[in-house]
């Protein structure tokens, strides 16, 4: 149930939601599965658990950004689980997101600072 | 198989704590977090082993406490916007509310930046916490699994009742029922939606090998679906089960048991397997969670109680209403009373014996009770030792909680500067009083959190210890959502108590006086609030250490109790070859080749039999008629009296070392075939014969004459706490009973004589099962076991509690000492030495401890009379009690006085005088 009026609320993101959001890039994955991918991709920076990861699920299920795919079976085939995908909205606030960093990264302050710290 | 006894464990305690979620935020993800929860159990199990979970747990409550919390705040404040939106009326009822949670939201985000600000004090503040509080949850969490969880796996608990017989003139139920008696309460009491019948037994389960001991019940064929427990596996007895003796070899295994055993073999279901050598088939697994209605004892398996006469049951167990042996419970109908059903229960008993007058005793009556988990005639007893237990642990939280109320004291007086700005800038009192109450309740929280972490680990400390019982104890103590909630709710409570009494101080002073004073302090006040509550605490913890040396004391005097035996270098163990299917000739035959056997072997000085073990609360007797006697206020007619007495083997008194005071020892020509004969204690001797030679008198058991053939030494027979009593003992070959147990004296180690019996009855018959052998001294320590536990639990509760109060001590003398660093230094400079300093300093402080034990005395004097039924004897007024432990206290706090004090002392009279 996509709620448009919340987007604003949602910009810009928590870097967990942009984390989420980038694990599902491509894939779509259940609640564990995220979870691996959050810890991989941050090299296990972020490690989500149960309740902080549910609520953020809650969150972007209800800016639109992600959407609930079928339930499907596991490997051992007992359980069904709910699976997560981005939407293209999600998607394209990603792509707002990342562009956003980037012109960050180019920013006179960001340099300047990077140059100072890091002579190279 | 206990990893997963673990995961699901913890994993249902996972599930319980969802419900602190939102219930829409809960039904919407709750189970997938559930399985998320499972798959991170799975991996940390791989990774780490047994201590994963632990880890995992210590990760995951701050993320669920702290996410649900979120939850509430934000599910609430999306209701309050909508209801503003859709309502269009936001300046009225919805504003209040709001501003409501605005300010709640505010007063939290303050409090996390104060406790943040100074983490050192709010860690030392939630471990004080933590301590009392874990005290509380692990005996609640005992008391919660012993007596308040209902029986696992039953659907309506609270509408099944225990129905006891007994005598209505005695007013005494605790009799169990025969099983005329049963079927006829059965099928004539009506309030009831049916009535069941149980009792326990140990069989021998083979499948053809070696034989397993196990712990079975006798059950009647409604059993299962009065209590409303669904099989897992298969089915259950159906009603005409249990009905036809003997018609019906079938059992149904318990699910650990079924797993143990079997390895959780499905097919094992329809499948045949021999109890006692006799084929039975399994026809169901009962479910995970479910061992019989007394949890605490672990039950294996239900067999139909029509078929007891074949499994070794007295062969008139089903017809003679005189073998009482069932225990019955039953459900109530909708909408009756415990009460109506008794009286129902009643008329049905009076119509029984109008119809037949040899089916009971005119006198004979029921009672009925919940149905709990526990004998009717033990709770009382049981809860009385738990609460008593319990007051123990939450008078340590209190000590606890009064000294984070001292540090918060202290604190608000070095945050007077701050709270008079607040005043000063227009904040009302109340507003402050509740932003410091927010602080407290949640230092509070989170020590209860911490506690709630202890008591997990502290039950499970507990759950390791075996008890040397004859019984399998089958207890889990450890913490479910019901011991979280209390935790909190205790935590919540206390909080705004003892938050209170700080916030209104720190708020009731003056404003212009605390920017008079800046936030240095350095005005000498005398806090009559901080006094007292030292006192309380003093009080509080001499109380608790009274309590622990008086239960110490009854240990020592428990010990020191002449037993009349000698248990050291003995081994017994249970040993019942009837239960293998041997009948009365060939188990004689095997008990004396077993005799033989072990006497042969190095080291061995003795070897014997007995029906009882002494020490362990069982008991048996029977009346006899002794010619010349008369007994005083004759319970019975005809003069007979009830006389104790155990059937023992020959030998018996030298394996134990009871000395025989005059005749001789049985012999084995004294079988059933010789005339009967007995060997009694001095007080039989005394009370019957008192000054004529005992030896050759005789006396009547039913009309057999009973010839005395010897005198023994008094001895303690059931418990430590008895009264001297005659007693007679009779050879076991003229009492025959195949279920008995073997004594072994030895000079090898006891677990050298443990393998040395078990191969013994290998070698004699290797279809037996192996016998589980323990030493004398640890199967009658079962006899101190409540004096031990209380021992423990009350030392550690006011070892607890001591170091608290002393912590809070030393932290009000150092308190008062740096209040008063000028008056010293002026007392100093006028030329007061180091040592009146000292001295001043410390008698303050003692003044405060001998004003709390004063009061501690007091309440100990009271309280110790309500433990005096636990106290074997020791006089609650214990002299040596009453003056050690006072004593102690004082040294104790005398260090911790003693240390500001010296500090004191060293004070530079000008930099004290420069500084101020």
């Amino acid at each position: 149930m996509p709620r448009p009026a919340d987007l604003d609320a949602l910009r810009p993101l928590k870097p967990v939601e942009l984390e989420l959001l980038l694990a599902l890039v491509g894939e779509e994955r259940h609640g564990y599965g995220l979870v691996q991918r959050i810890a991989e991709q941050t090299d296990g920076l972020v490690r989500l658990e149960p309740g902080n990861l549910y609520r953020v699920i809650n969150r972007l299920l209800a800016g639109g950004l992600i959407h609930e795919a079928s339930r499907r079976a596991t490997t051992d085939g007992e359980e069904r689980r709910r699976y997560y995908g981005l939407t293209a909205h999600g998607a394209r606030v990603v792509d707002a997101e990342l562009r956003r960093l980037r012109a960050v990264l180019a920013s006179g302050p960001a340099r300047a600072l990077a140059r100072r710290l890091h002579p190279t | 198989m206990s990893a997963d006894l673990r995961r699901s464990r913890s994993e249902r305690l996972y599930a319980a704590l969802l419900w602190l979620y939102p219930s829409e935020f809960r039904l919407r993800f709750g189970e997938d977090m559930r399985e998320l929860f499972v798959d991170q159990l799975r991996e940390e199990h791989r990774h780490a082993g047994r201590t994963g979970a632990t880890r995992l747990w210590l990760r995951i409550l701050p993320d669920l406490l702290g996410s649900a919390a979120r939850e509430h705040v934000s599910t609430w404040r999306e209701r309050l916007l909508s209801f503003i939106i859709t309502d269009a009326r936001p300046q009225m009822a919805p504003a209040t509310g709001d501003s409501m949670v605005e300010m709640l939201l505010q007063d939290l985000r303050y409090t996390a930046r104060i406790l943040r600000k100074s983490p050192a004090f709010s860690l030392v503040a939630m471990l004080v916490i933590a301590l009392g509080s874990g005290a509380v949850s692990t005996i609640f969490s005992a008391a919660n699994a012993l007596v308040l969880r209902p029986i696992p796996g039953v659907t309506q608990p609270d509408r099944l009742v225990e129905i006891s017989r007994g005598n209505i003139h005695r007013e005494d139920f605790s009799a169990p029922a025969s099983y005329p008696f049963y079927t006829r309460l059965r099928d004539g009491a009506h309030a009831l939606n049916g009535i069941a019948a149980w009792a326990p037994v140990s069989l021998t389960l083979s499948t053809g090998g070696e034989g397993t001991v196990t712990f079975a019940n006798f059950v009647s064929g409604n059993y299962f679906s009065v209590l409303g427990v669904r099989p897992a596996l298969g089915r259950f007895f159906v009603a005409e089960e249990g009905r036809t003796p003997g018609g019906d070899p079938v059992l149904v295994l318990s699910d650990g048991f079924w797993r143990g055993r079997f390895g959780g073999d499905s097919s094992l279901v329809g499948r045949r397997i021999l109890l006692n050598g006799a084929p039975y088939t399994v026809i169901g697994i009962a479910p995970p969670r479910f061992s019989g209605v007394v949890p605490m004892i672990r039950t294996d398996a239900w067999v139909p109680l029509t078929m007891a006469p074949r499994l070794g049951s007295d062969p008139g167990s089903l017809t003679n209403p005189r073998s009482a042996w069932l225990m019955l419970f039953g459900r109530l109908n909708d909408g009756v009373s415990i009460e109506q059903a008794r009286a129902d229960g009643a008329s049905t008993i009076s119509q029984m014996i109008r119809d037949d007058p040899s089916a009971a005793d005119p006198s004979t009556g029921i009672a009925m009770s919940r149905l709990t988990g526990f004998p009717a005639d033990t709770r009382g007893a049981i809860l009385g030792f738990v609460t008593l237990l319990l007051v123990m642990s939450a008078l340590v939280l209190v000590i606890a909680s009064v000294n984070v109320a001292g540090m918060l004291l202290a604190r608000a007086t070095a945050r007077q500067h701050e709270i008079a700005v607040r005043i000063a800038l227009g904040a009302g009192r109340g507003r402050l009083v509740r932003q410091l109450l927010t602080e407290s309740v949640v230092l509070f929280l989170g020590g209860a959190a911490g506690g709630f972490l202890l008591a997990l680990w502290s039950t499970r400390l507990f759950s390791r210890i075996r008890f040397p019982a004859t019984v399998p104890v089958n207890v889990d103590l450890s913490p479910d959502y019901r011991v979280l909630v209390f935790s909190l709710a205790t935590a919540l409570l206390t909080g705004l108590i003892f938050g209170l009494a700080p916030a209104l101080e720190a708020t009731r002073s003056d404003p212009r006086a605390g920017f008079r004073s800046g936030s240095t302090g350095s005005a000498h006040r005398r806090s009559p609030l901080r006094n007292g509550l030292v006192i309380g605490q003093m009080a509080i913890s001499l109380l608790l250490l009274m309590s622990a040396g008086l239960f110490l004391q009854a240990l020592g005097r428990g010990q020191q109790v002449p037993m009349g035996f000698e248990t050291a270098h003995v081994v017994t163990t249970p040993i019942d070859v009837g239960s293998s299917g041997y009948g009365e000739v060939r188990a004689r035959l095997f008990y004396d080749a077993l005799r033989q056997k072990l006497l042969a072997s190095p080291g061995v000085a003795a070897v014997s039999y007995a029906q009882i073990v002494p020490l362990t609360n069982l008991i048996a007797s029977s009346p006899i008629r002794i010619d010349g006697y008369v007994p005083p206020k004759g319970e019975h007619p005809n003069g007979l009296v009830d006389v104790n007495l155990s059937a023992v083997a020959p030998d018996y008194f030298t394996a134990l070392r009871i000395p025989l005071l005059r005749g001789r020892d049985f012999l084995p020509t004294d079988d059933a075939t010789a005339p009967r004969v007995a060997v009694v204690n001095e007080s039989f001797a005394a009370t019957y014969w008192a000054g004529t030679d005992p030896i050759g008198r005789e006396f009547f058991e039913d009309s057999t004459v009973v010839t005395v053939v010897g005198v023994v030494r008094d001895a303690k027979y059931a418990s430590l706490d008895e009264p001297l009593a005659p007693f007679r003992y009779v050879p076991l070959a003229q009492q025959w009973q195949s279920a008995t147990n073997l004594f072994v004296r030895t000079s090898a180690d006891a677990s050298m004589t443990s393998s040395m019996i078990r191969n013994a009855v290998r070698e004699v018959d290797p279809l037996l099962p192996p016998p589980s052998v323990v030493t004398m001294d640890a199967a009658t320590s079962v006899a101190l076991l409540p004096q031990r536990v209380a021992a423990a639990v009350t030392g550690a509760m006011g070892g607890l509690g001591l170091i608290l109060a002393v912590v809070g001590l030393y932290g009000v003398v150092a308190y008062t000492v740096s209040q008063r660093t000028r008056e010293i230094g002026v007392r100093m400079a006028l030329g007061a030495d180091r040592r009146s300093v000292l001295g001043m300093i410390v008698r303050d402080g003692m003044r405060l401890v001998g004003i709390g034990a004063g009061i501690g005395m007091v309440l100990a004097l009271a309280a110790t009379r309500v433990m005096a039924r636990f106290l074997f004897g020791v006089s609650p007024l214990d002299p040596l009690v009453f003056a050690v432990i006072p004593l102690g206290l004082g040294a104790a706090t005398l260090v911790a006085s003693y240390l500001p004090a010296r500090r004191a002392a060293a004070t530079n009279p000008i930099e004290a005088l420069r500084d101020s």
